[in-house]
C-alpha cells in the first residue's frame, strides 16, 4: 500500500480478500505462508 | 505488495515457466494445475454473478483463473478505455468492454500468443467490437502515455519478478485520476530468501 502511495496514487486500499487456494493441492502452502488473493484499489493523482 | 524481487532469480527462467503454465491453461483448461479455473470457481470464490458468467463464450471463461475480483472494486463506466494486465482468455476484458459499451475500448494485453487468440476469438463469439487484443508484457506495455482511465489486472503482477518497472509503466498509461483495480495474490508472512528465490514456488 505504501509502495503505490509513493507511486502517487491516493486512497490505496485493499478492498475484499479471497481464499483463493482453498481445496487445491497448495492450500497447506498457502496458509503456511499468508498466501491470499486481495482486491486493491488506487487513483492516479 | 514489494516492488523489487530482492533476491537473485532467473527472471527468463521464470517468465518461460510462466508463459508454458498460461498456454497449458488456455489449451486444456481441465487439466490438472494447482489452482482453480472456470466459471464456477469465479462465482462461488470470488464473487462473479453467476448470470452474467453464463453470458460469456466458453473460451473466455473455461481458462479464467484469475485470485479476485476487479469489477468488484469499482464499477467500469460507459465510455471508458479499460486495459486489462495479462487479459488471458478474456472473462474480465469482456465483462469490461460490456460495462464500457460501444462509446468505450477494452484492451487486453497477454505475453501468451495462445491467451491472445483465445480471448480474440472469445470477443468475436460475444459479438464485442469494442476488444482489442495486444501482444505485451506488464513491464513493456504497447500504449501511450496517460491513455487509459481503468487498469484492471487479475492474479498477473505477482507473477512478474520486475515489479518496480510494471508498476512504472502502470502510473505511465494511467490518466490523472485514472483507477487501478487489481486482484493479486498478496503474502502476510515474511519469506526467507530460498522461498522468494524458488522458481516453481513463484510459478507453482
Amino acid at each position: 500500500m505504501e509502495v503505490l502511495s509513493q507511486l502517487g496514487f491516493s486512497d490505496v486500499r485493499v478492498t475484499h480478500r479471497f481464499d483463493c487456494f482453498r481445496a487445491t493441492t497448495k492450500e497447506q502452502t498457502a496458509r503456511k505462508f499468508g498466501v491470499r488473493g486481495a482486491n486493491v484499489f488506487g487513483r492516479k493523482l | 505488495m514489494a516492488l523489487a524481487c530482492p533476491v537473485v532469480l532467473d527472471t527468463e527462467q521464470l517468465r518461460g515457466e510462466v508463459s508454458n503454465i498460461y498456454a497449458r491453461v488456455a489449451s486444456n483448461p481441465d487439466d490438472n494445475f494447482h489452482f482453480h479455473r472456470g466459471p464456477a470457481y469465479a462465482a462461488e470464490f470470488l464473487g462473479y454473478d453467476v448470470q452474467e458468467l453464463a453470458a460469456l463464450p466458453r473460451e473466455a471463461t473455461a481458462s479464467f483463473a484469475g485470485v479476485g475480483n476487479p469489477h468488484a472494486i469499482a464499477a467500469v463506466r460507459p465510455g471508458e478505455t479499460v486495459v486489462d494486465i495479462g487479459c488471458g482468455a478474456g472473462m474480465d476484458l469482456l465483462l469490461a468492454a460490456r460495462r464500457t459499451g460501444p462509446q468505450g475500448k477494452a484492451i487486453g494485453v497477454d505475453m501468451s500468443d495462445a491467451m491472445i487468440e483465445r480471448a480474440s476469438r472469445a470477443a468475436r463469439l460475444a459479438a464485442l467490437n469494442n476488444v482489442e487484443l495486444r501482444k505485451g508484457d506488464a513491464t513493456d506495455l504497447p500504449l501511450a502515455d496517460a491513455s487509459v482511465d481503468v487498469i484492471i489486472s487479475n492474479g498477473v503482477l505477482n507473477l512478474v519478478p520486475e515489479k518496480e518497472n510494471a508498476f512504472r509503466e502502470i502510473v505511465r498509461i494511467l490518466r490523472p485520476g485514472g483507477r487501478l483495480q487489481i486482484a493479486d495474490i498478496v503474502v502476510e508472512k515474511e519469506l526467507s530468501e530460498d522461498i522468494r528465490s524458488n522458481v516453481e514456488l513463484w510459478t507453482g
